[in-house]
């Protein structure tokens, strides 16, 4: 296993709370998130963004942090019918289970808020677009008793339609939008995952431009930025093995080479 | 796990690359077409479209006098007659600075007035003397300019400032002249006498030494003799 290697199981890594990092992007929503679970005006938030920008990585940052002061209760999707929803909801705070199966909506949806009632708590459901307009009318109703508080993750191009209808249009709600990474924090983001995991060798061998190039092909998106890097290592790691002496370093035809392998440059 | 092996993704990389390549000429390529293009246009149909509207204008002008003719009774002392012809061209003469339509030359089927238009006298001094300007009138030189934008109403202007002692503005539309007919002496002519005329005879030789270097003139042969004389006479 060469050093190029490591460097792909960096990018490869699952989601990992630590490797949190400060983008301007980030930092402006983790601050507001923060505020807004902490305040007693605001029972609604919308966390919005393009797919892959970090919304789910954030959340369960927030959940990391606060979850040792406040009751949270996190959604990884909205599949799920209301009891479920419910008796997610009070299994989480009591162990009653055996029992809920007997009880209708009515008495579940009673249970639950009687449990959160003095309970500092939020639910955070990810991947809030694929709600039905049955569970955003049920989200409203239990934002309006004032006793969840809820943070709802959904796609940048899903936010005008969702937020448009009738449901949300005239309730007290925030929006919170998280961008994609600065082009400067693109090469900033490489480095530092590199140089935390003792990279700092692989982290010299790019040069600015590599960074551009790399912030150009794949969208300062975290996602696709992640697929890209683990992506790059591997080629470099054939070139080394195979010792192809004429690539040499960071090749820019390695770049383009990773960006074609990962679907970000069509070539027919 | 790499979606391609590795000499897949040379061979698709040398794709791409030819791609970028072909694209990178072909806009250089589209460029260069848009440019030529707009330069040629500038440089040969512009004046085309300047002619054409000029005829559209005066076969306009032709069409309704010969409708008015048609509806009434016919009269060819009307139809002939100078004065209306005049007029017309008094008009659009009056109206050129409002219109953007500049006309280089008529057509030689219509006779200019001469009221307006007089030919200057196509005989040589020996001397190379300036032919006499008869029509001293600025304004008008400078309307006809504006019409015909040609040489010989610019090189008329610069002899009437020369004539005037208004050298700073009869070198400027010598200047103006020789743009049109590159190879014409007498904006060189008018030049080496105003600067002979300012004292600065020398100036004066270069310039028709210049001249005479690339063009051939007996008129600009004498007066370099002649300035080349004096100066050694000084």
């Amino acid at each position: 296993m060469n050093e190029f290697d490591k460097a792909q199981s960096v990018f490869n890594n699952d989601m990992d709370t630590n490797d949190y990092f400060d983008s301007f992007s980030a930092e402006e929503t983790k601050k507001k998130l923060f505020e807004v679970l902490n305040s007693d005006d605001i029972h609604l938030t919308f966390l919005v963004g393009e797919p892959g920008v970090g919304k789910t990585f954030m959340l369960h940052f927030i959940e990391d942090k606060l979850k040792k002061r406040k009751n949270i209760v996190f959604f990884k999707d909205p599949l799920l019918t209301k009891n479920e929803f419910f008796k997610k909801l009070i299994t989480h705070i009591s162990a009653k289970e055996e029992r809920l199966d007997d009880l209708r909506y009515g008495d579940l949806k009673e249970m639950a808020l009687s449990l959160y009632k003095n309970v500092d708590n939020a639910v955070f459901i990810d991947e809030a677009q694929l709600m039905t307009d049955e569970q955003f009318e049920m989200v409203r109703i239990l934002s309006d008793t004032k006793v969840f508080r809820f943070v709802l993750a959904l796609h940048k191009k899903d936010k005008k339609r969702i937020l448009k209808s009738d449901y949300f249009k005239s309730r007290n709600h925030l929006n919170i939008t998280l961008k994609p990474l600065q082009d400067s924090e693109v090469g900033r983001y490489i480095q530092s995952k590199l140089l935390n995991n003792s990279l700092g060798e692989i982290s010299s061998m790019f040069e600015k431009s590599h960074f551009d190039t790399i912030a150009k092909l794949t969208h300062r998106n975290f996602r696709t930025l992640k697929r890209y890097m683990s992506t790059l290592f591997e080629l470099l790691s054939y070139v080394k093995n195979n010792n192809l002496r004429h690539y040499k370093g960071i090749d820019k035809r390695l770049l383009i080479m990773a960006a074609i392998d990962t679907g970000l440059i069509d070539v027919k | 796990m790499l979606n391609n092996s590795f000499e897949e993704l040379e061979r698709k990389y040398k794709k791409y690359y030819r791609k970028v390549l072909f694209k990178r000429f072909f806009r250089f390529f589209l460029f260069v077409a848009v440019a030529g293009g707009a330069l040629f246009f500038y440089l040969f149909k512009w004046e085309d479209i300047k002619r054409f509207a000029a005829s559209e204008f005066l076969k306009s002008g032709e069409g309704e006098r010969n409708s008015t003719v048609s509806k009434k009774a016919p009269s060819p002392s009307l139809s002939l007659s100078p004065k209306i012809e005049v007029e017309k061209l008094k008009n659009f003469i009056e109206n050129s600075d409002k219109s953007e339509v500049k006309v280089k030359r008529l057509p030689k089927t219509k006779s200019l007035p001469k009221e307006i238009y007089k030919r200057s006298s196509k005989k040589l001094s020996k001397e190379g003397e300036l032919k006499e300007i008869k029509i001293k009138d600025e304004k008008t030189l400078k309307k006809e300019f504006v019409l015909y934008n040609d040489y010989k109403s610019a090189i008329s202007l610069s002899k009437l400032f020369f004539e005037r002692k208004k050298y700073k503005k009869a070198v400027k539309w010598a200047i103006k002249a020789s743009r049109y007919n590159p190879g014409a002496d007498e904006p060189w002519l008018i030049y080496a006498k105003v600067k002979k005329s300012e004292g600065r005879v020398e100036l004066a030789v270069k310039a028709l030494k210049t001249y005479l270097k690339s063009h051939k003139s007996e008129r600009a042969r004498r007066l370099l003799k002649k300035y080349e004389r004096e100066g050694k006479k000084r």
